[in-house]
């Protein structure tokens, strides 16, 4: 059989119509053209012969704008789409400077070594056609011990990431003299990376640099660059606390594309259950990839980037034995070798096809694909848009696939095409003041240089830490300054990245004598998939766990091959430590203030592949995990809901399926990730919980512990909290939308087309059970009743 | 944000100042610095500081040595140790000792010195000044008066000083805002020969464990290096004076160990020293470390004399350096007999085998001779050099071939 090319692939699948059925939207998103502008004059002559001999001659509109600004020494935050040469916009102004002042010095900030890798060589080049002595060098874990002093001393570009600059470079800043003194521009790639926890870190790290930068006498220009989001000025305002210039109109010019939306059809209409997104995402990806189109699949999870390998490389096998090497999975958690293994697979064609999480979205250089396919929605506008970017850099035409799982937010995007196309993206968040975040780096400051009475470090009461850290013993003051006061290294116990430090190590116990460490998994998602008898996954191999050991951070697995996956249940517990505020309604009292937040992984379901079929259960003992941060809820008084006609059961059940629709629904319109927020329904004092999901019904309830005993007469809460330590600074803003969210609530269910609850709407009926779409309705009602 | 904080630290532990131990202990009584450490107030440019002078008597001894002796340290040997022949114009007297005590040995921007101590010789006397930093507001008087101290003398000895010492200071200078007046200063790091010297004979080469190896020096209550920050934190936060003076004691202690060491390391490589109680093995790094400093007449006695000895390990690897020697000065008869002299103690000596084998190839004209030792040497080989051999072998085959044609 002939292989087709991309475009007659496209129009063989438009004239089928079982294919076509459950393509919800298409849309031509045509070429662009572009809009140029001269190079300003004040450009040196050996860089422009340089980027003429690259094809640059001339530069495009928002180019030129932002490079106008950066010369006026404006901070600037750049924000095109991918592949619109963000990079030559602070390229150009910093070898300008350097070519204009030797001593000139830059530091480029990156958030993975393998970016920094990259920009070093795409600088490198612009270098070495200049004929001039320009040291670029990154500076990270990789550097080797010898070659660190003369990259402190003679790099004019030092690339790096966020993680060295707060552990290796700041603290160290004396031996970094030579830079500081001369340090103009900081460059900060790939903003909207850091949002939530990650970039509360940044924010704080660069307020550090602004203090180390002041005692050299420096205030560098800040030149930043962002994937499309919704507000990039305020984002970029936020992290560097210092104003910004948005340079946000495109003279780039951009190659056709189109853009499926693609819904998997609904197999058991009484469930509201829709055909796995998997499915359909191997059938199209294994389909593009016998044609040799090179293809891309991103799924929003780890364990997802497996199983669809799996299926895909199953699949490809069937079809061409021996093709199974085609294909790659790629994530977070694989050896950095490994990974640069199958980044250069891709860029030589060895590999054709990559299942990635989004640690592929951001701007590795993987050569050109042809096809993206998102199995579900990556949570975000700006993240569809940056991962359906990696399709088609170059080629003249390239194909997007967006596949729809059944949570609230795919189905709505799949009911309102118009809605996800037009939409403005997301909002970046962050919160510099999470007090957590705040005081690890207020020692670390403190580390770097002493603090002055008078001083401040965020928006926090600088002076009433300083006491605390001083009553601490790590602090000492003297007349107006605070000394740092101990032998540790503050930076050393934070890790920018999560909240905890620790990581666990798979290690492959299969051949006694010959362990080998095979995947690293953060402290928090261990507990859900290396606990024992977890099913995990690297490669799409499979590997039993047959110990997770906590004192010694490490997970014992054998390799096995089984034909199910597992998925961890755990339970949630709330109580209220304090309330910033609240008001009281009609039906319900709102409120927003701190959590003490306690959650325990108690057992696992085993799920079959391809069919998903629930095969059993196992039973976890893990230690209980407490986590303070801060949320919003609303206590319903049990009097009201004594009124409506239905039995306690039901009740709790339509309490369970209104969290359900809330959670979905205030990820989206606060435009975060769904697992930046958590939910549960409870009662205030903690006293009492509701467990949601597979385990109401089959599964007993003693296996966590205490079986709830649910009091007859008790005002249920509903929580909303940001699912990180210290919290991130989105439940005031839920509270204060917390009309808003009922009425999305109640439209979302009321006009979801099920029977009787899916999970598009109040969840699966397993979980919340047959009644929860009528009951959540009559709750919703009820809650939104005026007087 | 109380709560949080509360949250973040655990509770309890919030109102709680410094460690959990006694305010006093030991003698029970709260001691002011001058009772602990009798000194003076120190007023210069970069504000007060405490400094404490103590002379240590040319008459002292410290381990088996008296300490006007080591003031008889050559500056010659001393430029040799150092590997910098600055040092050949100077005097013993330029010498400045310096050793500082830190808050901590994480490095960084973090860790203060808050105690230097310098010692130079008065002289046969040894002047100990230690220049201390009551609290952190006094670092800049400290590092001034190092500054000044420093312009009377012409060069800095150290144990260690390169990688901890000069480092550390050197950020001190720059958070103080002061030009550093350590930098192109000529420097003994003593850590570095004493290494070469005697790390084949020691487990670890850390002052502590040369004193005792080396000088013969055995210390009695001393402070700890790793509890010298805390009991220094306690000093600040409680102003109790009395762990102090231990953290003087030690530091002075480790400046007169660090005379004496340069005055031993001084005397190993002396060719015209006492040398009948240097260990061959020490022998023989000595005349490599001058060697390597084209000193290669005083080198070779080294050598020639660790060949003689009993000590056949030391004797072996002797004999190698200066057959070596020998050879890169085109001394072949020399050279021949030392090679003939190991193999006739050792039959199998693999490098005499080789060394004898090239010089029959190439020089003495005798490919056959050359083949019988490349066969003996192929008995004991292995590893690389096999290949090595097997190629000689196979060339010296051809050879004898293409000569019997010819013949």
């Amino acid at each position: 059989m002939a292989k087709l090319t991309l475009a007659q692939w496209l129009s063989q699948a438009e004239n089928n119509r079982r294919f076509m059925e459950n393509v919800k939207a298409v849309k031509e998103i045509p070429p662009r053209e572009a809009v140029y502008a001269d190079f300003p004059p004040w450009v040196h002559e050996g860089l422009r012969a340089v980027l003429r001999s690259q094809g640059v001659e001339r530069l495009y509109s928002h180019q030129a704008e932002a490079v106008a600004l950066v010369r006026q020494g404006k901070n600037v935050v750049l924000c095109t789409p991918t592949a619109s040469g963000k990079t030559l916009c602070y390229n150009l102004p910093v070898l300008q400077r350097i070519l204009e002042e030797k001593e000139t010095r830059a530091l480029y900030l990156f958030p993975t070594k393998a970016l920094a890798q990259d920009q070093m060589h795409e600088v490198q080049q612009l270098v070495a056609g200049l004929n001039e002595e320009i040291g670029v060098f990154t500076y990270d874990g990789d550097t080797p011990d010898d070659a660190r002093r003369a990259i402190r001393n003679r790099g004019r570009i030092v690339v790096t990431n966020p993680d060295m600059l707060h552990t290796g470079i700041l603290p160290h800043h004396t031996k970094w003299q030579k830079l500081f003194t001369n340090l103009r521009y900081v460059v900060i790639d790939e903003l909207h990376v850091y949002r939530g926890v990650f970039g509360s870190h940044l924010a704080n790290v660069l307020r550090r640099l602004s203090r180390v930068c002041r005692f050299y006498r420096q205030d560098p220009v800040f030149i930043c660059c962002s994937a499309t989001v919704a507000n990039p000025r305020e984002h970029a305002e936020a992290l560097l606390e210092r104003p910004v210039s948005l340079v946000a109109t495109s003279g780039a010019p951009s190659a056709a594309k189109v853009f499926f939306l693609y819904n998997p059809p609904v197999v058991n209409r009484e469930l509201g259950i829709r055909q796995s997104a998997l499915t359909p995402a191997s059938k199209i990806a294994a389909d593009l990839l016998e044609n040799s189109i090179p293809t891309i699949v991103f799924a929003t999870s780890r364990l997802n980037v497996e199983v669809l390998t799996k299926y895909l490389k199953d699949r490809l096998d069937r079809e061409d034995p021996g093709q199974r090497s085609i294909v790659a999975g790629y994530r977070g958690g694989y050896l950095p070798e490994l990974r640069r293994r199958i980044e250069a697979g891709l860029r030589n064609g060895e590999i054709l096809g990559v299942v990635a999480t989004n640690a592929l979205e951001l701007g590795i250089d993987i050569g050109d694909l042809e096809a993206a396919v998102l199995c579900g929605y990556p949570g975000s506008i700006a993240s569809t848009w940056q991962q359906a970017g990696r399709a088609g850099r170059r080629t003249g035409l390239s194909l997007v696939v967006l596949i729809a799982r059944s949570s609230p937010m795919d189905q709505f995007l799949m009911e309102n095409p118009e809605y996800f196309f037009a939409r403005s993206p997301e909002f970046c968040r962050i919160n510099p003041d999470n007090l957590m975040i705040l005081v690890q780096h207020v020692k670390s400051a403190a580390f770097e240089l002493p603090f002055e009475a008078g001083e401040t470090f965020g928006g926090e009461n600088l002076e009433e830490i300083l006491e605390l850290l001083e009553g601490k013993g790590v602090l000492h003051r003297v007349g107006k300054r605070w000394h740092w006061s101990a032998e540790t290294y503050p930076a050393d116990e934070v890790s920018l990245r999560s909240i905890n430090p620790r990581n666990v190590v798979v290690v492959d116990a299969t051949k006694t004598g010959e362990h080998k460490v095979i995947a690293e998994v953060d402290w928090d998602s261990a507990f859900t998939t290396v606990h024992d008898g977890a099913i995990y996954m690297v490669e799409s191999r499979q590997y039993h766990v047959d110990r997770l050991d906590l004192e010694r951070n490490t997970a014992y697995v054998h390799a096995v091959d089984v034909d199910y996956y597992t998925d961890a249940m755990t339970y949630t517990k709330v109580g209220v430590l304090e309330v910033f505020d609240g008001r009281r309604l009609e039906t319900a009292l709102v409120e927003h203030g701190e959590l003490k937040v306690t959650s325990k992984v108690v057992g696992y379901k085993k799920i079959k592949f391809y069919t998903g079929e629930n095969l059993g259960y196992g039973e976890v003992d893990l230690p209980e995990k407490d986590m303070h941060t801060t949320g919003y809820w609303f206590t319903v008084p049990h009097e009201f809901l004594l009124d409506l006609p239905y039995n306690q059961s039901e009740i709790i059940d339509g309490l369970a399926a209104v969290a359900y629709a809330l959670h979905h629904l205030a990820a989206m319109t606060l435009m975060a990730d769904l697992r930046d927020l958590d939910r549960a329904v409870g009662e205030k004092g903690g006293e009492w919980f509701l467990r949601t999901g597979p385990a109401r019904g089959a599964f007993p309830l003693t296996a966590a512990g205490d079986a709830p005993s649910v009091p007859e007469a008790f005002d249920p809460t509903i929580f909303l909290f940001d699912a990180y330590p210290g919290g991130i600074g989105f439940s005031d803003l839920l509270y204060e939308r917390h009309d808003y969210l009922l009425g999305a609530a109640e439209r979302l269910i009321a006009s979801c087309p099920c029977p009787s609850g899916c999970p598009s709407c109040v969840g699966p009926t397993l979980e919340v059970g047959r009644r929860a779409k009528e009951t959540a309705l009559a709750v919703l009602a009820l809650l939104r009743s005026k007087p | 944000m109380e709560r949080l904080l509360r949250g973040l630290f655990g509770t309890g532990q919030m109102g709680r100042v410094g460690p959990a131990v006694p305010l006093c202990e030991g003698r029970g009584r709260h001691l002011s610095l001058r009772e602990a450490v009798p000194g003076e107030e120190e007023e210069n440019e970069g504000g007060t500081c405490y400094a404490v002078r103590r002379l240590i008597p040319g008459k002292w001894r410290h381990g088996g040595r008296l300490v006007r002796d080591l003031a008889r340290l050559d500056m010659g040997l001393a430029s040799v140790l150092a590997g910098d022949a600055v040092l050949n114009e100077m005097r013993v007297h330029d010498a400045l000792f310096l050793d500082t005590e830190t808050t901590g040995l994480a490095g960084g921007t973090g860790t203060v010195a808050f105690l230097v101590g310098l010692a130079w010789f008065e002289g046969e006397d040894l002047v100990v000044r230690q220049l201390f930093a009551r609290d952190f507001d006094e670092e800049g008087a400290v590092l001034s008066s190092l500054g000044a101290v420093l312009r009377e003398r012409g060069f800095i000895v150290t144990f260690n000083g390169r990688a901890f010492d000069c480092n550390l200071l050197q950020t001190r200078f720059i958070m103080n805002r002061l030009p550093n007046p350590l930098e192109g200063v000529p420097h003994l790091d003593l850590l570095h020969p004493a290494r070469r010297l005697f790390s084949h004979r020691l487990a670890s080469c850390s002052l502590g464990a040369l004193e005792e190896a080396v000088l013969g020096v055995r210390r009695s209550g001393d402070v700890p290096g790793w509890e010298i920050p805390s009991l220094y934190f306690r000093w600040l936060r409680h102003g109790d004076a009395s762990a102090l003076s231990a953290i003087f004691d030690h530091n002075r202690l480790d400046l007169l160990s660090m005379a004496a060491l340069a005055r031993v390391l001084g005397e190993v490589l002396d060719p015209e020293g006492e040398g009948e109680n240097t260990p061959p093995g020490v022998m023989v790094r000595a005349g490599r470390l001058l060697l390597s400093r084209r000193r290669i007449d005083e080198g070779r006695r080294h050598l020639e004399r660790a060949a003689a000895c009993r000590d056949d390990e030391a004797a072996r690897e002797a004999r190698r350096e200066l057959s070596l020697l020998y050879k890169r000065a085109g001394r072949w008869d020399e050279a021949l007999r030392v090679w003939a002299e190991m193999v006739g103690e050792d039959p199998g000596d693999l490098f005499a085998l080789v060394e004898l084998a090239k010089w029959w190839e190439h020089r003495g004209g005798e490919p056959a001779r050359a083949l019988e030792l490349t066969l003996e040497a192929l008995k004991v080989a292995s590893g690389p050099s096999l290949d090595d051999l097997n190629r000689r072998r196979g060339r010296l085959e051809k050879k004898i071939r293409r000569r019997g044609g010819e013949g």
